[in-house]
């Protein structure tokens, strides 16, 4: 009960780091294309593979792994504004471009994933 | 038909676009009710998130069947949220609310990547394609329809 409530608050804290990072890249960098997006969901990817890396092999506490995974990775990152992003380029008939937002995070996120599981082996 | 999101949907002008000074200055602004509503929206959807995903568990090296249906179903709402605040007048922290902090949260993109680098390291390939792949055609075709149904629906009522 207080590990699910911890989870939840630890999630909102990601939602608030995606909407600063999400403003700061979109302020920095005006574009139509959806850098805020990319840049925190391959972040993001990173730290829940360091965090499951080093649950699995350096000990990570099991509350402590889903703290930092489930609620504050699962909370910054987001699937629901990248498929949003991808659907209403291609209601707009860029169909290359939506695809191309999907694959590179796609792409970009399983690489920084695997770097983090790859640096908990170190 | 047309785009009911407009040209132009990742500047997210919301309801007081910025002021030439804003825009000049280095750091956007961030409204602390803006911040305030991302976080309570946030909390809810990581909840709901993590009781769900307790609640339906993955087995080992099987399918995230519960964070498939979850993706899908934020993505879903989100698009609804977004094409009905983009047709309706509608008070300024409903799209941080109800988007950035609930779908945001709710839905997840490291869960995704980090699952399928698993199954593919214990060289459940299949799987893991079928997962990346279902995720992404799942949410496509959730958030189209989201747009096409909240769109259809406001159209007929205006």
């Amino acid at each position: 009960m207080i590990l699910a409530l911890v989870v939840g608050v630890v999630a909102g804290i990601g939602a608030v780091a995606r909407y600063v990072v999400d403003q700061v890249v979109s302020h920095r960098y005006p574009s139509t294309w959806p850098w805020g997006t990319f840049v925190i969901n391959v972040t993001g990817s990173f730290v829940l593979g360091l965090v499951t890396g080093l649950a699995t092999h350096h000990g990570l506490s099991t509350n402590a792994s889903v703290v930092l995974g489930t609620g504050f990775a699962g909370g910054y990152t987001t699937w629901s504004t990248l498929m949003l992003e991808a659907t209403t380029f291609a209601d707009d008939g860029h169909h290359i471009h939506a695809t191309i937002t999907v694959a590179t995070s796609l792409v970009a996120g399983l690489t920084a994933a695997a770097i983090g599981l790859s640096l908990a082996l170190i | 038909m047309t785009s009911p999101l407009g040209r132009e949907p990742f500047r997210d002008p919301d309801i007081d676009p910025e002021t030439e000074a804003q825009r000049a200055a280095p750091w956007p602004r961030l409204p602390i009710s803006h911040v305030a509503v991302v976080f309570g929206g946030g909390i809810v959807g990581g909840l709901a998130r993590y009781g769900i995903s307790r609640g339906w568990p993955t087995p080992g090296s099987g399918f995230p069947a519960s964070i498939l249906v979850i993706n899908t179903a934020g993505s879903f709402v989100l698009a609804v949220l977004v094409t009905v605040l983009a047709m309706r007048a509608a008070p300024a922290y409903l799209r941080p609310l109800l988007g950035t902090g609930f779908c945001g949260a709710f839905t997840t993109f490291s869960s995704v990547v980090t699952a399928s680098d698993l199954l593919l390291a214990h060289g459940h390939i299949g799987i893991a394609i079928g997962y990346l792949a279902a995720s992404v055609a799942a949410g496509l075709v959730a958030a189209y329809l989201g747009m096409a149904l909240a769109g259809r629906v406001l159209g007929e009522s205006s």
